[in-house]
């Protein structure tokens, strides 16, 4: 009984995955820690050179909690994807042309699969759009 | 909240682990209209920036080369280097007609030029010690002007740099600003 209560971690793993925008907050995650990544290259740590570099820690830092955000609560998505979208923008300006454009295409399609991603009960439900 | 294996039956659980669970799925239609607002407002500002209207923010201590046919900022090319987990390095070259900074600070690792003309210069040795008399030394200039100038710097900030003609092209391999000259 236990046992099949208790089935191996790739079923787990992947009943996790799909009930979670798993790809959108991945692809927030990465990409806030590709805009610190991008000021902190062959850095020591916690270098924080000028208005530029402080927003490229702040924004990635945003962006990682939004990407944990989504992962720990999908029903706040809207938040979150939305929160992200804005702020991917900021960072064209404000952060190293975002990150060297890829931190901002990283954080544009999270925040876009974030607000696209649609919960179904599988059974109940299949073609709820 | 109940986990999903006390949420339903256990035989459920042993025949279909993943069919009464609730799954997601990404819609097609919510994607594209959620992405083309920010692609259509990240274009407007990259086109903003090239025509000069909007600043940017740069800093950080990146493996860029600044290498700049004059002092004054016209055609100016920046090289950065990248090296990728899996990509390999990636060359990125960001070709500026013109631009201008403020608040602009480079710690140079290495600089050449063909020519530099400075007026209104100002050379500062401080000392150190009584046995070093010179540490670094700093250059201030009212103008700058020069020709053939290339600048490897270690670090670099600036609060705002408004450019003109911008044009961004990634490369594989590493290479400097010449066209096709990667290796």
């Amino acid at each position: 009984m236990t046992t099949a209560l208790r089935p191996g971690w790739r079923p787990r793993w992947r009943r996790w995955r799909r009930n979670r925008p798993f790809a959108a907050g991945l692809l927030l995650g990465l990409g806030g820690l590709e805009l610190i990544c991008v000021s902190w290259v062959g850095l020591g740590f916690l270098r924080f050179t000028g208005t530029a570099g402080a927003a490229s820690w702040t924004l990635g830092a945003v962006f990682v909690v939004s990407g944990v955000t989504t992962w720990r609560n999908p029903a706040l998505r809207y938040f979150s994807g939305v929160l992200a979208a804005v702020l991917s923008l900021v960072t064209l300006v404000a952060a190293n042309l975002g990150g060297l454009l890829l931190g901002f295409l990283l954080t544009a399609v999270g925040s876009a699969l974030a607000l696209a991603w649609i919960p179904q009960q599988a059974l109940s439900n299949p073609e709820e759009s | 909240m109940l986990p999903p294996e006390t949420a339903v039956g256990p035989d459920a659980v042993v025949s279909d682990s993943s069919a009464l669970t609730p799954t997601g799925r990404t819609s097609r239609l919510r994607f594209a209209l959620a992405l083309a607002p920010l692609l259509v407002g990240a274009s407007v500002l990259l086109a903003g920036s090239a025509a000069g209207a909007v600043s940017v923010a740069f800093a950080g201590e990146l493996p860029v080369t600044v290498h700049a046919e004059r002092m004054s900022g016209e055609d100016a090319c920046v090289t950065s280097t990248a090296h990728l987990p899996l990509a390999g390095a990636v060359t990125a070259v960001v070709r500026i007609k013109r631009a201008s900074a403020t608040d602009l600070t480079v710690e140079a690792g290495m600089a050449t030029a063909r020519s530099v003309k400075l007026s209104g210069a100002k050379f500062n040795t401080p000392q150190v010690s009584l046995d070093r008399p010179t540490g670094l030394f700093t250059v201030g200039a009212e103008t700058v002007s020069g020709s053939g100038v290339t600048v490897q710097p270690h670090a670099f900030t600036a609060g705002t740099i408004t450019s003109q003609g911008v044009a961004i092209e990634l490369r594989r391999g590493e290479g400097g600003c010449e066209p096709g000259a990667t290796r």
